[in-house]
């Protein structure tokens, strides 16, 4: 015997009656379901008082059409709900949970009041009982398919459905049983709530499985898609998991991901142009990819690391106030005016364009003059960092611009290791000693540098490593060398020249005063209070001991002295000292260097020239002999091709214009003439020894010997002009060190002169030659009363009004 | 229509036992005696005029309606854990119940049904 055989139909409640409305959204109670609830609204919560104060707690659940309505009217409600019983109630802070279960169907056939709350008069609607071969077909069909969706959604339900199913004898019940327990939406599942035969909600409901019998197996399709996508990803970390335990087990593990790691957050945290970055990204991908054993791992990741440490975008704050640049650049050097000043015109300029492109200078002069340690005091008065690299004998341009990565050992050039070392894009790049370049079949770098030091490339400079374009245009180069002869012609085109003469005596012991003695008696533990070094005593260094343009060996003097101080106060038998210049030979040794004092007389045939060599100006004599019945010429002392074709120059001006100079023809033509230039050990060349040369051969001829105390340079030609030449600074300075006290120049060096200290323009005389005449005149007093009516002897100007104003002005000359 | 003797199998089920009655089940309490069988219906509530038991063959079912107690001046419903409104039970005997003599008594909100055999049970 079977409960449901029983008919329980005698307690019917009446077929229609008032009832309280439950609207409920988004769902839909069927007759036997249990259903909680959470009733929130006003009017709800109304209903449900009055459902509860009845003495059968039944009300009727209805659902709302449009889920959004806050507070619904019956004609936003379904007209067919279902009565309700209220099993359970708990009031809860305001809202009540409920437990209804459906007990049947009904239809609202008369909206009552709408408040306090919904009120219908409602009507029961049979419950549908139509038997068939097609509902036995269609029950036991949704009963499949409802195993189907179990087994695809949820496996591992702990009940299935089938046999959740089994406990409803209704077939009907099934489909609504089925409908709670799937997510139909609310309106499929109030049409099965208003079907009115069971082969018309079989129908639906069998409907409604098939449609979501195809949306669950695309969701699954979509999410095994979702996760073979993921799986990818993962069995690559799984099996380079793998890999790395296999590398360990063998010995190489470790370190390399926590390195690629490392250089991955490095990455990260700082600045890249975009395409540094991917091209950066590509290689750690690589590297992530490569086992550590691999030569090509080591190469990359240096590579990596040097894409990391360049500063791409850094660069430094330039310092653009001027007067502490002045200021700055006076402290490191005395002198040097027109270098500073075009340091500061540098300063000024991106002051005014902060995106001009860095100058590129080169400084030429001879050892020791402070062209390095000018470079280094420019950086500090711009702010900038410095960095500097020697080009002294660098014969391959790969040095300079990089291997490419293919070669093992590849590293990159010289200049991007600079930047690197440097951390800024706009340092201030040193080229020392780029006189001295090699070049060789190898390469020639001076051709590399004629990318790097060209602003109009060098803002994409791409160095054989790096591979990536670089921008050098920020970077302050300053080239130094000591002699502009050996550099290429296309170089020395893309730079601005600045030349660094010698220092004069004056100078010197300026320098001494300054810089030298503090920094030697600092060296050597010594005070300024032990010992002192008045002005003649430097003097008595500079000329008796020390020959050079620069102060190099100079300063190891004055740093030989200290020493020889420290002896004393080191042995305990110091007492402050003033040193004079008669102490020198006792603390530095004999004189090395005898005062080349002007030859008070000298000899007709020999006259005094100047020479310019890398360390400085020379005195040198011409002498110039007759060989009684020879007729050449014959040179000797290492001449250069070009100062012999001005000896067969001059002696031919000398010839031509014998009549005038009181020549006589015969002694010209019977006489062989030899002129020797020495010291003969030492190669010279250069056409400036002309006026000299000129007039070494006019006095031998005319027998008149020339001044002794008056030095001359100048080229000559045929016509005799006297031509410009260089090295005018140096060389003045190496006649007034020999005591002369007249230089003869060609006129158009006379501006040539302000270069020059004050004190050496005032000091000395300088007469400014046009023709061969006017040098002669003077060199030769003899030859002046002949030469009257051709020649002009003109003198330079004194310095005076300039000597005042500079004083004026400050400046430390 | 659960019987005394419970399967596990049903009580897996359980959960989805109370869908097909919409009916609440009071509790019983069975026993066996000398003479035949005690049902203990706990029906505490419920007017003895709206319960109604039936017999068929091995069936016996309690049924009826337990309708609420109106209260004076209630203004909030905080808590209800009764069940009111139809309730029914089935119990299967097992004796054949149309030949057993059958006694009723209501007393302080139980009803007790009295099953005496007529003979020894099959």
């Amino acid at each position: 015997m079977n409960a449901a055989e029983v008919t329980p139909e005698k307690h019917d409640a009446p077929q229609s009656r008032t009832l309280p409305i439950l609207p409920i959204k988004n769902t839909v109670l069927y007759p036997y379901l249990l259903m909680p609830l959470s009733v929130g609204r006003a009017r709800s919560i109304a209903a449900v008082e009055a459902a509860a104060t009845s003495e059968d707690k039944t009300i009727l659940i209805v659902s709302q059409r449009d889920a959004r309505v806050e507070d619904p009217t019956f004609e936003q409600l379904y007209t067919i709900g279902t009565e309700a019983v209220i099993k359970r109630l708990e009031r809860h802070e305001g809202a009540i949970q409920l437990i209804v279960q459906g007990t049947r169907r009904m239809e609202i056939i008369e909206p009552g009041r709408a408040m306090p709350f919904l009120e219908a008069r409602v009507h029961a609607l049979p419950e549908p009982s139509d038997t068939g071969d097609e509902i036995d077909a269609l029950e036991r069909n949704i009963v499949d398919q409802a195993g189907q969706i179990q087994a695809m959604s949820n496996a591992d339900a702990p009940i299935s459905i089938a046999q959740v199913l089994s406990q409803f004898k209704d077939p009907l019940h099934k489909a609504y049983m089925m409908a709670t327990m799937l997510s139909l939406d609310s309106e499929k599942e109030q049409q099965l709530l208003e079907a009115s035969s069971r082969l018309e909600g079989l129908r639906l409901m069998h409907e409604l499985l098939a449609h979501e019998i195809q949306i669950v197996e695309l969701r699954q399709k979509i999410a095994t898609q979702a996760q073979s996508e993921m799986s990818r990803e993962q069995r690559e970390y799984h099996l380079r998991q793998q890999l790395r335990a296999i590398q360990e087990e063998l010995g190489e593990g470790g370190g390399e991901q926590a390195e690629v790691d490392e250089l991955r957050e490095r990455m990260e945290k700082i600045e890249l142009p975009q395409d540094v970055r991917k091209e950066a990204e590509r290689e750690l991908g690589r590297l992530a990819r490569l086992p550590t054993a691999a030569p090509d791992y080591q190469i990359t990741r240096s590579y990596i690391e040097l894409i990391l440490e360049l500063p791409w975008d850094k660069t430094t704050e330039d310092n653009l106030d001027l007067a502490r640049a002045r200021q700055v650049l006076d402290e490191d050097h005395y002198g040097l005016r027109e270098i500073k000043e075009r340091i500061v015109e540098q300063l000024a300029v991106l002051k005014l364009n902060p995106a001009a492109k860095a100058p590129i200078l080169l400084f030429v002069g001879p050892p020791g003059v402070g062209k390095t340690s000018l470079g280094q005091s420019i950086a500090r008065a711009l702010g900038r960092k410095f960095e500097r690299m020697s080009l002294g004998g660098m014969h391959d341009e790969s040095e300079l611009r990089g291997h490419r990565r293919t070669y093992i050992g590849a590293m990159p050039g010289r200049i991007v290791q600079a930047i690197r070392r440097a951390g800024v894009r706009n340092p201030l790049l040193m080229l020392d000693e780029l006189d001295k370049l090699g070049r060789d079949f190898r390469g020639d770098p001076s051709a590399a540098l004629l990318e790097i030091l060209d602003p109009a490339q060098n803002h994409e400079f791409r160095d054989n490593y790096l591979n990536l374009p670089f921008d050098l245009s920020q970077t302050f180069f300053i080239a130094t060398a000591n002699t502009l002869d050996t550099i290429p012609r296309p170089l020395l085109d893309r730079m601005e020249i600045i030349r660094l003469s010698g220092y004069s005596e004056e100078e010197k012991v300026q320098i001494a005063k300054r810089y030298l003695i503090a920094r030697q008696l600092k060296d050597s533990g010594v005070t300024a209070e032990q010992v002192s070094i008045p002005d003649e005593t430097l003097r008595a260094i500079i000329t008796r001991y020390t020959r050079e343009a620069g102060v190099r060996q100079f300063e190891r003097l004055i740093g030989q002295l200290a020493r020889k101080i420290a002896v004393r106060y080191a042995e305990g038998r110091g007492e402050p000292t003033t040193i004079k210049p008669d102490d020198l030979p006792e603390l530095l040794g004999p004189e090395r260097f005898f005062l080349e004092r002007a030859r008070e007389s000298m000899p007709p045939g020999v006259s005094t020239g100047l020479a310019w060599t890398e360390t400085g100006g020379e005195v040198l004599y011409i002498e110039a002999l007759a060989l009684p019945g020879g007729r050449d010429l014959m040179l000797t002392g290492q001449l250069g091709e070009v100062m012999r074709e001005s000896a067969r120059a001059a002696q031919s001006y000398i010839w031509s214009h014998a009549a005038q100079l009181g020549i006589s023809e015969e002694s010209l033509k019977s006489t062989g003439v030899h002129i020797h230039v020495p010291a003969g050990a030492i190669p010279k060349d250069g056409p400036s020894a002309g006026v000299a040369m000129a007039t070494a051969l006019a006095s031998m001829y005319s027998g008149e010997p020339a001044r002794g105390d008056t030095a001359m340079t100048g080229e000559i030609t045929l016509t005799g002009l006297v031509l410009p030449i260089g090295g005018v600074k140096e060389k003045v300075l190496a006649a007034r060190r020999a005591g002369i006290k007249t230089v003869i120049l060609p006129e158009q060096n006379g501006k040539d002169l302000r270069e020059l200290p004050d004190e050496v323009r005032s000091e000395m005389k300088f007469v400014l030659a046009s023709k061969i005449e006017d040098a002669l005149s003077v060199a030769i007093p003899a030859l002046a009363e002949r030469l009257k009516s051709v020649a002009t002897i003109r003198y330079a100007e004194a310095p005076q009004g300039n000597g005042k104003k500079a004083a004026a002005k400050g400046e430390p000359v | 229509m659960a019987t005394p003797r419970r399967t596990v199998g049903e009580l897996l089920v359980s959960a989805a036992r109370a869908y097909h009655s919409p009916y609440w089940q009071p509790a019983v309490d069975v026993y066996e005696t000398a003479r035949g069988w005690v049902l203990k219906y706990e029906l505490a509530g419920v007017a003895p005029e709206d319960i109604e038991v039936h017999v068929a063959g091995r069936v016996i079912t309690v049924r009826g309606v337990r309708r609420d107690l109106r209260i004076e001046e209630k203004r909030q419903s905080f808590c209800m854990e009764i069940s009111y409104n139809r309730f029914e039970r089935a119990l299967e005997i097992p004796c054949d119940l149309d030949t057993m003599e059958l006694a009723t008594q209501y007393r302080d909100g139980m009803l007790i049904v009295v099953l005496h055999c007529q003979e020894n049970k099959s």
